[in-house]
């Protein structure tokens, strides 16, 4: 790794951002499926007593 | 006459949402906690250990993100055909799942891919997009995942998106051979392949490593992923179920 990597003025100005764009991207999709996940759970849990409230 | 029962074989116990559903969590786990080991140890050889190259400067280092996730850009979109394919002809329900957890994933990297090819083109070609074969075949597919995706969401009855869906993927799998062959069928601004199963590649040993390693990576998040959202689709498809009420029950 050399300086160049590291200056703002140089290529590293266009290899941080793919890295760091790939890497937020899926860090927000790995958050928004666990979200995804205990969301659905919820739901599956309010039918329940949904349907033991109507029984 | 006592009727022989035999245990059903592995694949068909595991065709079921419910048996696959807590087998889907352990291997997501697993393939999580593989794919950051395996994209951290890419990324510090990559960024580390490799040299810089002669021709491109440092600028060639988008490589070992933008290489690993235009392979999975294709071979998710293969997979999602696959499993639409067997979804229509064996009318399973788990296929279907499979391929609708199978195409945000899939388009997350053909997004990646083109973001990350556009930061290297500017420095190395001098521009951020031209129109050749390589880079439009892959804004195409892009395009076929996020109709995939929309076509999906439009059709209320779950039986008829998943056949409509099943048939998008399948046509649209034309296009990845496409993909990988554009850069010998037609003149392209885009280099050719550096890695191929004919011939020797032509990096540098700690550059291969780099890019194998995070190869292998993208390869174990994208399998983490699919099978968690995989088991988000389950949960909201067979939420009338009993064992879903169960399980509801005892985590929520």
């Amino acid at each position: 790794m050399t300086a160049a990597l590291w200056a703002l003025g140089g290529q590293g100005r266009y290899v941080w951002p793919a890295v760091g764009v790939m890497l937020a991207l899926l860090a927000i999709e790995w958050i928004a499926l666990g979200r995804r996940h205990r969301a659905a759970l919820c739901e599956a849990a309010l039918a329940r007593d949904d349907g033991e409230g109507g029984a | 006459m006592s009727s022989l029962s035999l245990p059903p074989p592995l694949t068909w116990r595991y065709a079921s949402p419910h048996a696959f559903y807590p087998l889907a969590g352990r291997i997501a786990g697993i393939a999580g906690q593989l794919a950051v080991a395996l994209i951290a140890a890419g990324l510090y050889v990559g960024f580390v250990v490799a040299p810089t190259d002669a021709q491109q400067g440092e600028a060639y280092r988008i490589l070992y993100v933008h290489v690993p996730a235009a392979w999975m850009a294709m071979v998710i979109y293969l997979a999602m055909a696959f499993w639409g394919g067997v979804g229509l002809v064996l009318n399973a329900r788990l296929s279907f799942m499979m391929m609708q957890a199978l195409a945000p994933t899939g388009a997350l990297h053909a997004l990646v891919c083109l973001w990350t090819g556009a930061l290297w083109g500017r420095p190395t070609w001098g521009t951020w997009w031209v129109w050749d074969a390589r880079l439009t075949s892959v804004l195409i597919l892009l395009f076929l995942y996020v109709g995939f995706i929309a076509l999906q969401s439009s059709i209320d009855d779950a039986r008829r998106a998943d056949r409509a869906g099943a048939v998008i993927a399948l046509v649209g799998a034309v296009n990845v051979p496409i993909i990988y062959f554009s850069v010998q069928w037609w003149n392209t601004l885009h280099q050719g392949a550096s890695i191929s199963l004919r011939s020797a590649p032509t990096l540098a040993a700690p550059m291969l490593l780099g890019l194998g390693l995070c190869a292998l990576g993208f390869w174990a998040l994208a399998i983490a992923a699919v099978l968690k959202r995989l088991r988000c689709i389950v949960l909201e498809r067979e939420r009338g179920a009993e064992w879903v009420a169960r399980l509801a029950g005892v985590t929520a």
